[in-house]
């Protein structure tokens, strides 16, 4: 990365320095290694982009640099002194290998100028959003968001001298309607949990563009697999990397994506909150990283499986699917996300949430549990789980009605799985 | 960072906007409320930096002195206007130090002026309504010399902002909307 001053110290020295003549560009990264492996698939990108081999040892692959410091050299204090800490490492808060090399890994698969990787989805979420807000800002999002993230816009930022109105993720009118004069961002899910209802990313960033706005997604349930979003006009991207990225849960992490200068913002306020991935969180994302597309792959093959499977079932009231014809915005899933749906599912048993626990209890491959994206199936209810502040009738009002069931499709074998639900739905109504 | 001056991030800002000039366009715009007498509030109008929106949600308030009539609860015009001459003169200097190296330990800006109110009170028709002269002192303690001062003060009044904008002639365009409040 280039230095402010580079070729131009003879000027600072005799004072015909003017701002015009500073050399410093923004570049993608910071990087480590620079081969992000820009011109093949996802798949190729997920093994190879970001890997740092060790020159000193020849050591194939991304070492663990487990050290919080770093030993201070003259380009340390020049980078201190001019305000470029991120692009040297100083401390392991503000930059380490492990995160520059999962950090590129992520941007290759995001198309993306630069990432940051943080301990934890809600990290990155906070961080982000405090770092792109001022005070007395406006920020629009959905009524359907994440409950962490709903916590965040709906508890806090009040106490910042900010504000949200939460409103419909799919109804671009009104999303329109609910921007005001103070408005700054446009927060959205790509897909929400748990009735999988698509927002329609090319209108909203229309919206975002008449109005000067940002706009900022997270895409957790659909990853930069299933689409990506950069390429849409999206300012920036932010993941739970505890999910797909990661993929075997057991490990809490999260990611924001884009261009360098925003990036670069967030990164002061990811110093300031704490909250940056520890070398070996980074080595374990970046190692399940490899397998990010060959996982996808099965996730989303998986799920269209037994989503047909589900649908065909007399005993299945409905399934909430992209993929399915029956899904109402199907056109639009087909337009945005291009046969790619994503492996979550949603699901309503005949006999209301007594069948399903039923369900939950006969089941033998998915693992009753929150969370998703991984491996294994896990499946839950939304009533008593994501949504479980709600009371029934607000539960109702937003969709979930008795009986709904959500569910990570996980990479076992999908005939497997679909036994699985033989069995456990016939068991459930024998009983 | 010298001066708690980002310098690499100036450089990168300037070397944006070289390349697309439309990052350099910055609009802005006060909403000013009479509240009484001369006591006036003003809040600040959004920005358009680039082609992105930053929200001011800032106000203050004006006044004059009880002598002019006020109630002397909070500066008065005058005084806001060489403030943010002042502001303005005083983040050019700081960042130029910082480019040069300068490392700046106390920095002081005076700025005076007199007005003939003759003109304001229209007794006297060839008499400047506005401040004829502003006379300013920049007082400097760091590890600069006083030639590599002068240099700065004279990059100052090329590149601030306020500064030209008070010294140079600016095309007022006025239009009156009568009766339009609610």
């Amino acid at each position: 990365m280039k230095k402010s001053y580079q070729n131009i110290e003879h000027k600072r020295e005799d004072g015909s320095i003017w701002f015009n003549d500073l050399k410093r560009k923004r570049e993608e990264g910071p990087a480590l290694n620079k081969h992000r492996y820009t011109e093949f698939s996802d798949a190729t990108k997920s093994v190879h982009a970001g890997q740092y081999d060790d020159p000193n040892t020849g050591a194939l692959g991304t070492p663990i640099f487990q050290c919080s410091t770093f030993y201070l050299k003259e380009t340390s204090y020049q980078a201190i002194e001019e305000g470029r800490g991120r692009d040297e490492m100083i401390y392991t808060r503000y930059g380490n290998p492990s995160q520059w090399s999962v950090q590129e890994k992520l941007s290759a698969l995001e198309n993306a100028e630069s990432s940051i990787v943080f301990t934890s989805g809600m990290a990155a979420i906070s961080s982000t959003l405090l770092a792109m807000l001022d005070k007395g800002s406006h920020i629009v999002s959905s009524r359907d968001i994440y409950g962490g993230t709903y916590n965040f816009l709906y508890e806090d930022l009040d106490r910042y001298g900010m504000s949200v109105t939460f409103t419909s993720p799919t109804n671009i009118k009104e999303i329109e309607s609910a921007i005001q004069e103070d408005t700054k961002i446009l927060y959205f899910e790509a897909l929400t949990n748990p009735l999988l209802k698509i927002t329609p990313i090319k209108a909203l960033v229309a919206l975002g563009k008449k109005y000067n706005l940002r706009v900022i997604i997270d895409n957790t349930f659909l990853t930069p697999y299933n689409v990506k979003l950069l390429d849409l006009g999206v300012d920036l991207v932010v993941n739970s990397a505890t999910k797909y990225l990661n993929g075997h849960s057991d490990l809490i992490g999260g990611t924001v994506s884009g261009s360098r200068k925003l990036v670069d913002r967030i990164w002061p306020q990811m110093l300031k909150n704490g909250g940056s991935m520890d070398p070996h969180a980074c080595f374990l994302l970046e190692r399940s990283l490899k397998t990010f597309a060959l996982r996808m792959k099965t996730h989303n093959a998986n799920a269209m499986e037994l989503a047909t499977y589900l649908e065909a079932h007399t005993k299945i009231k409905k399934v909430y699917y992209p993929g399915l014809a029956s899904h109402e915005q199907h056109s639009l899933a087909k337009s945005q996300l291009k046969g790619k749906n994503s492996g979550m599912i949603s699901f309503e048993i005949e006999g209301g949430d007594t069948k399903a626990h039923q369900l939950l209890s006969f089941l033998k491959l998915p693992k009753e549990a929150t969370s998703l994206g991984g491996v294994e199936s896990l499946i839950s209810l939304p009533y008593n789980t994501s949504q479980a502040s709600l009371t029934k009738e607000q539960q109702k009002a937003i969709g979930i009605n008795d009986g709904l069931i959500r569910l990570s499709v996980g990479v076992e074998d999908i005939n497997d799985i679909i036994s699985d639900f033989n069995q456990a739905i016939s068991k459930t109504f024998k009983s | 960072m010298l001066n708690n001056i980002n310098i690499a991030g100036l450089s990168e800002y300037t070397n944006e906007v070289k390349e697309n000039n439309i990052q350099g366009k910055a609009s802005y715009g006060v909403e000013l409320n009479w509240e009484s007498g001369t006591k006036t509030t003003v809040s600040t109008k959004n920005m358009i930096l680039g082609e992105h929106k930053l929200i001011r949600d800032f106000n203050f308030t004006i006044d004059e002195p009880t002598q002019l009539l006020g109630v002397n609860c909070a500066p008065n015009p005058a005084e806001y206007m060489l403030g943010g001459l002042a502001g303005c003169m005083a983040v050019t200097f700081m960042a130029g130090a910082t480019a040069m190296a300068i490392e700046i330990d106390q920095l002081k800006l005076e700025i005076d002026g007199e007005l003939d109110l003759q003109g304001f009170l229209g007794l006297n028709t060839n008499s400047d309504a506005g401040f004829p002269e502003l006379k300013f002192i920049f007082h400097v303690k760091g590890n600069g010399t006083q030639e590599q001062y002068n240099t700065l003060m004279n990059r100052v009044t090329k590149h601030s902002p306020n500064f030209n904008t008070i010294r140079n002639e600016v095309k007022m365009v006025g239009e009156l909307k009568d009766n339009a409040l609610k």
